[in-house]
């Protein structure tokens, strides 16, 4: 617990210190289109389920149910999560969501508001299967996540700078959003089947 | 009403979002540019624990807090804060939460804060704690409404870094305690109850931080 606490705050510190008033090349006014944004968060939201259904599935299982999604998603409450789940997990889920929509050339300002969006999406209409919304969550993911996604991005341009192998393979594990290229567009389906619903989606690259 | 004031500190950048392009104004000390900012930064707290019955000095701590503001004017924001602090007690470990809603309001290189809303505080139980083997209870999770003001000074560095030094104090009651188990990953509250005998937590906080964007 103190080790994870000191690794927490000693990350934090740097990306916050480091990254001050951040300057990045990939700071700038370029417009996303309406199209771009509802690809970009849709890719999100399914990136969310499949990551919910996969690492939750003994969970959903035993308090999961249909019910549960509707009527926790009217009722946040404090939870009462360890922290590790509250600091540090949802830090690096907010983290993520960041880091890809500055990887889609969004603002700072506006990848911060689209992993608030986000994460109100996972908050209010994915983890709602299993436990009510959480008000720490709903603060914490993108907020903590964006200071530490400001400070990964940052050091993830300063090793592919340093134009080494070994640079490039650090600063593509610590933000691999920039290998993606540009979204054209998506697409989804509803497959009904004999005991069950797929959704499919596919994402088309340019 | 409760529910409500927080749905609203959270909606607060969404609803900035139309707003959202960049104005290429540069945040000064002392004419700040319009938009969303986030201040982020570091330091130590200092916090009592009052209640009808006990006193308990719970030394000093380590503390982190954010400050999404959305700056409608040169001088004023609204802002959402989140104040994090980490105190120890008798080998518990005390994780205590502020989250928030304030103003923000600058003179000349200065700036004072109000705000209030909710504190969420968790004591970590050590595992010497008899209630580890009585009734599995690893956590007390307890909540109340909070408050508090602080002031700050922004200063901006040579290479035109913008950064601050703040002191807040606040005051928080306790209205609310669960005692909560662990169930694999899930946290199960195996008791709750309402505490009515003034429990509050007065705690100063010194911070040193910077602005994010």
């Amino acid at each position: 617990m103190i080790k994870a606490l000191c690794l927490f705050i000693l990350i934090t510190c740097y990306s916050a210190l480091a990254c001050a008033q951040n300057d990045s090349p990939v700071s700038g006014t370029a417009r996303i289109n309406s199209k771009e944004k509802m690809i970009n968060f849709a890719a999100v939201y399914a990136a969310q389920w499949t990551y919910y259904l996969i690492a939750h599935d003994d969970e959903i299982e035993k308090y999961g149910s249909f019910k549960n999604w509707h009527k926790n998603s009217i009722n946040p409450h404090y939870d009462r999560d360890s922290f590790e789940y509250n600091l540090i997990r949802h830090t690096i889920a907010g983290q993520y969501y960041y880091l890809f929509y500055r990887s889609r050339n969004y603002t700072e300002q506006n990848a911060f508001l689209w992993s608030v969006i986000s994460s109100f999406a996972f908050e209010f209409t994915i983890e709602t299967v299993t436990e009510r919304p959480s008000y720490q969550d709903l603060y914490q993911t993108p907020v903590f996540g964006t200071v530490l996604g400001v400070g990964v991005e940052k050091l993830s341009i300063y090793l592919h700078d340093t134009d080494t192998w070994i640079g490039d393979l650090v600063g593509y594990i610590l933000n691999p959003f920039p290998l993606l290229p540009a979204t054209n567009t998506i697409f989804g389906y509803v497959v009904p089947e004999k005991n069950k619903i797929s959704l499919m989606l596919q994402w088309e690259f340019e | 009403m409760k529910r409500l004031i927080f749905l609203f500190i959270f909606f607060l950048p969404i609803i900035a979002s139309a707003q959202l392009f960049d104005t290429e104004e540069e945040f000064l000390t002392d004419d700040w540019s319009e938009g969303l900012h986030i201040f982020v930064g570091a330091g130590v707290n200092s916090s009592n624990y009052h209640s009808n019955t006990r006193r308990n000095y719970l030394g000093l701590g380590i503390n982190l807090k954010t400050d999404v503001g959305w700056y409608f004017h040169h001088d004023w924001a609204l802002e959402s804060s989140a104040s994090v602090k980490f105190n120890r007690l008798n080998g518990d470990l005390i994780w205590d939460t502020l989250l928030t809603l304030g103003l923000r309001y600058r003179l000349e290189n200065y700036y004072f804060r109000a705000f209030a809303g909710a504190g969420v505080l968790v004591v970590v139980l050590g595992k010497d704690q008899p209630e580890i083997n009585d009734n599995n209870t690893r956590r007390l999770h307890m909540d109340g409404p909070a408050l508090g003001l602080g002031f700050g000074k922004t200063n901006k560095t040579e290479a035109g870094k913008i950064w601050f030094i703040e002191l807040n104090g606040t005051a928080q009651q306790i209205k609310h305690r669960d005692d909560v188990a662990i169930d694999g990953q899930y946290p199960i509250a195996i008791s709750s109850q309402s505490v009515n005998d003034n429990s509050t937590i007065y705690s100063l906080q010194f911070t040193i931080g910077v602005l994010l964007f």
